[in-house]
């Protein structure tokens, strides 16, 4: 229970990182559906969770994990867009509070839902990868492979949101909603394309979870808030901001975690997430209060 | 080329243009011409879709506009120069300009495009990596100008090229207009600066109050003692 910057203090800043590059995924899906719909899917977990029970069913059904993982991703994109079409544009123009509980209120039926259909024992893939030992210190597979799988992703959304004529009009319309008609954008369709993505992200992150943690109705809420503080903390719709914050608490989490206890780790991020807040309501890296 | 008739249209519960007439030839520069609040912005963004007109008929080059989703107005040929030029601050230069032509009819031409732009503009080639909110007050104009040709329109709509620019910059923007139309393109402009838009369009509406007050060539306007009084302080 002490803190040194022995190696145990390394590998707790590097497991940091692994676990910064899941979080930043998450939260970079979120923020670029705020950012161009303008609406946060409080939901957002629990479209990973749905993601994490359908991998499960295909792969133990027989499919070859990464067809079984593809399944996961193609299933979220449109539980995004499904999300999207039925749930979110009718209350487009409504106020803000009311699109938080209608998004609020999918969150407790998918839960709901996915503890009547599935049931509340906790599932597992079975899939064991181990871990790689350097010196004293030992990092699991899964978390690499997240950590590597989750850049990559990030990587190449910014190749499309920085090259194709659908990327930069989702960067647009995040900026001017308006004069978007004047572009010959649609807006709808990007909505839907974005909803998509949102999705698919989720879809990912729902891949990369079933390596590390079991499947159970409420997983959503061990890292569903984590990931809207995080958003918050980067200044909610900016994609930098989001990523950087996700460092930020991950750092936060694995150092806490490592020189106290893993509780004493999320009660530190969230005191710093709650100070920030004070000084910085708009968040690190957000624009307008 | 751009024929309007009867045209009404307003926000929730006010009324801002009543039974617009007008046309538009191929090949002219026309502009509409009236003071603060007289409907000029809001006679721009019916004819390009951005608010719906209430009642009355407009075809570009006989397709109606009014049955036309809103962004598919720019496949007709129309492009539009937005009031304060609304630039995607936090996109380059360039980007601008690429989304300018992301309609699939542009997207084929968008490499001769971007170089007529280009050299049309030396300036913005300069700038093209450049965040479009970092650039300056006539900059901005020309990446609006440009953003608008790189749908390869047959007309472009100018709202207010002139609003909030330096004097100085007031001249090189018309400068700019002036080109534009020189290159080819038929010009509708929108304009409180009178003395600047007399200098290169051919015709003029007079719009008060959302009604069309009069309209003739810039000799009838420049005879008429009411407008001479009203509008250039002569």
């Amino acid at each position: 229970m002490q803190c040194e910057l022995d190696i145990f203090f390394l590998e707790a800043v590097l497991n940091g990182v692994l676990l910064a590059g899941l979080l930043a995924l998450l939260a970079l899906g979120l923020n670029l559906i705020f950012g161009v719909v303008d609406v946060v899917w409080i939901c957002y977990a629990e479209l990973v969770m749905i993601g994490m029970y359908g991998i499960n069913y295909a792969y133990k059904a027989g499919a070859p994990f990464l067809a079984a993982a593809l399944f996961g991703i193609l299933l979220v994109a449109l539980a995004g867009v499904v999300l999207h079409q039925l749930v979110i544009r009718p209350v487009l123009d409504s106020a803000p509070i009311n699109q938080l509980l209608v998004t609020g209120g999918v969150l407790f039926v998918l839960q709901a839902a996915a503890t009547v259909v599935f049931g509340i024992d906790f599932k597992t893939l079975g899939i064991r990868l181990g871990s790689l030992n350097i010196y004293d210190m030992s990092f699991s597979y899964s978390r690499i492979i997240t950590f590597g799988v989750a850049s990559a992703a990030m990587l190449l959304l910014w190749l499309f949101l920085s090259r194709s004529y659908v990327g930069i009009a989702i960067r647009a319309i995040a900026q001017d909603r308006q004069i978007m008609p004047l572009m010959g954008v649609d807006h709808r369709r990007i909505y839907i394309v974005t909803s998509a993505i949102g999705g698919g992200l989720a879809g990912l992150a729902a891949v990369l979870m079933v390596l590390q943690y079991d499947i159970y109705p409420q997983i959503g809420l061990q890292f569903g808030p984590l990931i809207f503080m995080i958003c918050v903390l980067g200044g909610l719709g900016s994609m930098i901001g989001g990523f950087i914050a996700a460092f930020l608490i991950s750092e936060f989490i694995a150092i806490g975690g490592s020189c106290f206890a893993t509780e004493w780790g999320y009660a530190i991020a969230f005191l710093f997430f709650m100070i920030v807040m004070f000084v910085r309501p708009q968040g690190l890296f957000g624009g307008k209060a | 080329m751009l024929e309007l008739a009867g045209v009404n249209a307003g926000y929730s519960g006010f009324q801002a243009l009543f039974g617009i007439s007008m046309s538009v030839k191929a090949g002219e520069a026309v502009a509409v011409i009236g003071a603060n609040g007289a409907g000029k912005t809001t006679l721009l963004r019916v004819i390009s879709g951005l608010l719906p007109a209430s009642d009355g008929a407009m075809t570009m080059n006989g397709v109606s506009l009014r049955e036309t989703a809103p962004h598919k107005i720019i496949e007709t040929g129309i492009a539009h120069v937005p009031e304060a030029r609304r630039l995607f601050p936090l996109l380059s230069v360039e980007n601008n300009l690429k989304i300018g032509a992301y309609i699939p009819a542009a997207r084929a031409k968008f490499t001769d495009r971007l170089n007529f732009v280009y050299e049309l503009f030396p300036r913005l080639k300069e700038r093209r990596a450049q965040l479009a909110g970092t650039l300056s007050g006539g900059e901005q104009q020309m990446c609006a100008i440009g953003r608008a040709l790189m749908s390869g329109p047959k007309l472009v709509l100018f709202d207010e090229p002139s609003m909030g620019l330096a004097p100085v910059i007031v001249a090189q923007v018309f400068e700019l207009v002036r080109r534009i139309r020189s290159e080819g393109y038929t010009v509708l402009i929108v304009e409180q600066n009178v003395r600047q838009v007399l200098k290169f369009a051919d015709r003029f509406y007079l719009l008060e109050a959302g009604h069309i007050k009069t309209s003739g060539s810039a000799e009838q306007m420049l005879a008429s003692d009411e407008i001479r009084k009203a509008y250039m302080g002569l």
